[in-house]
């Protein structure tokens, strides 16, 4: 069974055609990149795979459920989207611990591995209104990755991280992936992730085109 | 959970300061003669007096609504900045956005509490007449529950409008929301004769046969009516009621909704 399924997908925002019949089957347990210009359509089509935004035409099925008719979001996900912060008043561990109570399948030990493992401090008492773009963008990924996830959608992972994290932040992907996890990675930053990726697709203009990896 | 609960605590203390602020606003559009009539203001059923017109309007619920937006602010986050972080984590939405609306009627409804006991000690310390007062005050413990339902409404209007229209936008028309309907429900009674508080008594209704000159007398029998009993029992099934059909629509709006963000 494929993990992710677009059957002829297609999105039209405010006149726009942003995802233009996209059709795609991807292999559970992969990296797969999705590379374009701003407002080209890889982040709606992240959103789309995710059941935030509902697709005017054909369907999205994630590990054989489709999206906003047999489930609301895909059950078992980790999320990143751009821009999207966390409570500014909490810090790193306590705005972590805040959302895994919801689920509650990430444990203490998880959820400060997880801080590890992007970079950040658990023992860290600053609050999230005063961390740089970077350590945002860190305790994003952290908050994505902390309950293990089967799915993981990664909208520009690397904004607003240097070198040093982008190389922690592709450990981290490497080791998700070996953990069995499939993962969409949108970004403009090709350069960052291209190798890691199994399969590789353009977008522009709403559509999807796979390219070479390498 | 109880991190949630900490959190929540945080907004419903924060909108405490509108408490204060509720108080001088009622002194300030009532003139601060009677107990009665600062009671009624903060109730919803008075306008204010002394600024006829626009001003006077926009000082009516202003400071409740403002405290509101912050008391819903538990809401407000789940509806809207967190949401894509939160909801795909959620199994049962709509028993979870129940919960939600259940914490804003109750925050709603204590801060209304909150807020009625202090102007009450205020008007004692200020020596305000206290004629009248203890029949708005019986009118207002027995329909605490509708009244912190009402207020629960439109702060989930205002959180609802907030997700598709924006903070600003959304405080505006949810004001404007409310000034009409109360004009709408006085006149409504005004119609029909009173009849309606027995069938819906609802803070608004009771008021606005106080409001209403010609239908001044039927207050003594409206606070008779409104006593625990019935009242409260009736109360206690609509609220539960809204909150449900609340929950459901908020659910469905939410799973409508696209976070293009």
């Amino acid at each position: 069974m494929d993990a992710i399924v677009l059957d002829h997908v297609s999105k039209t925002l405010k006149g726009r055609r942003v995802l233009d019949d996209v059709c795609l089957s991807l292999a559970p347990g992969g990296i797969y990149g999705f590379f374009g210009r701003n407002a080209s359509g890889k982040t709606m089509l992240l959103r789309a795979v995710a059941g935030l935004i509902h697709v005017d035409a054909g369907e999205v099925t994630v590990f054989g459920r489709r999206v906003h008719k047999d489930i609301e979001y895909p059950p078992d996900m980790g999320l990143v989207i751009e821009n999207i912060g966390l409570w500014g008043s909490l810090t790193a561990l306590e705005n972590l611990r805040l959302l895994a109570d919801i689920r509650r399948v990430a444990s203490e030990k998880d959820i400060r591995a997880a801080l590890r493992r992007v970079g950040l401090a658990p023992e860290d008492r600053r609050k999230y209104r005063a961390f740089s773009m970077g350590m945002r963008q860190k305790l994003a990924l952290a908050q994505a990755v902390m309950e293990k996830p089967r799915l993981l959608l990664l909208d520009e992972p690397t904004n607003g991280l240097d070198d040093e994290a982008v190389t922690l932040f592709r450990a981290l992907a490497a080791e998700e992936k070996a953990r069995g996890a499939t993962i969409l990675i949108a970004t403009h930053q090709k350069e960052d992730v291209l190798d890691l990726c199994d399969r590789a697709f353009s977008i522009g203009e709403g559509r999807c085109r796979e390219r070479e990896v390498g | 959970m109880a991190r949630f609960a900490r959190r929540d605590g945080g907004y419903f203390l924060r909108a405490l300061l509108g408490i204060p602020l509720g108080a001088l606003f009622a002194v300030f559009a009532t003139g601060g003669n009677t107990l009665e009539e600062m009671l009624m203001y903060l109730l919803g059923g008075l306008m204010a007096r002394q600024m006829p017109g626009a001003f006077g309007f926009a000082l009516n619920l202003l400071p409740v609504l403002t405290a509101l937006y912050i008391t819903s602010g538990a809401v407000t986050d789940e509806l809207s900045r967190f949401a894509v972080y939160m909801l795909p984590r959620q199994r049962g939405r709509a028993s979870w956005l129940l919960g939600r609306f259940a914490l804003a009627f109750f925050g709603s409804l204590l801060f209304y509490a909150l807020l009625l006991i202090t102007l009450a000690l205020g008007g004692l310390l200020l020596g305000a007449d206290h004629a009248g007062a203890s029949g708005v005050a019986q009118i207002s413990l027995a329909l605490l529950l509708t009244a912190g339902l009402n207020i629960a409404l439109f702060a989930v209007l205002l959180n609802f409008l907030k997700l598709y229209l924006g903070g600003a936008l959304a405080f505006f028309l949810t004001w404007l929301a409310v000034t009409p309907g109360q004009i709408a429900a006085s006149l409504l009674l005004g119609v029909a004769g009173g009849w309606p508080v027995k069938l819906f008594p609802s803070a608004q209704g009771i008021l606005a046969l106080h409001e209403l000159p010609a239908l001044a007398r039927a207050l003594p029998e409206a606070a008779a009516f409104a006593l625990p009993g019935f009242t409260v029992a009736f109360s206690a099934c609509y609220s539960l009621f809204a909150a449900v059909l609340l929950a459901a629509l908020g659910a469905r709006a939410i799973r409508k909704y696209d976070f293009t963000l």
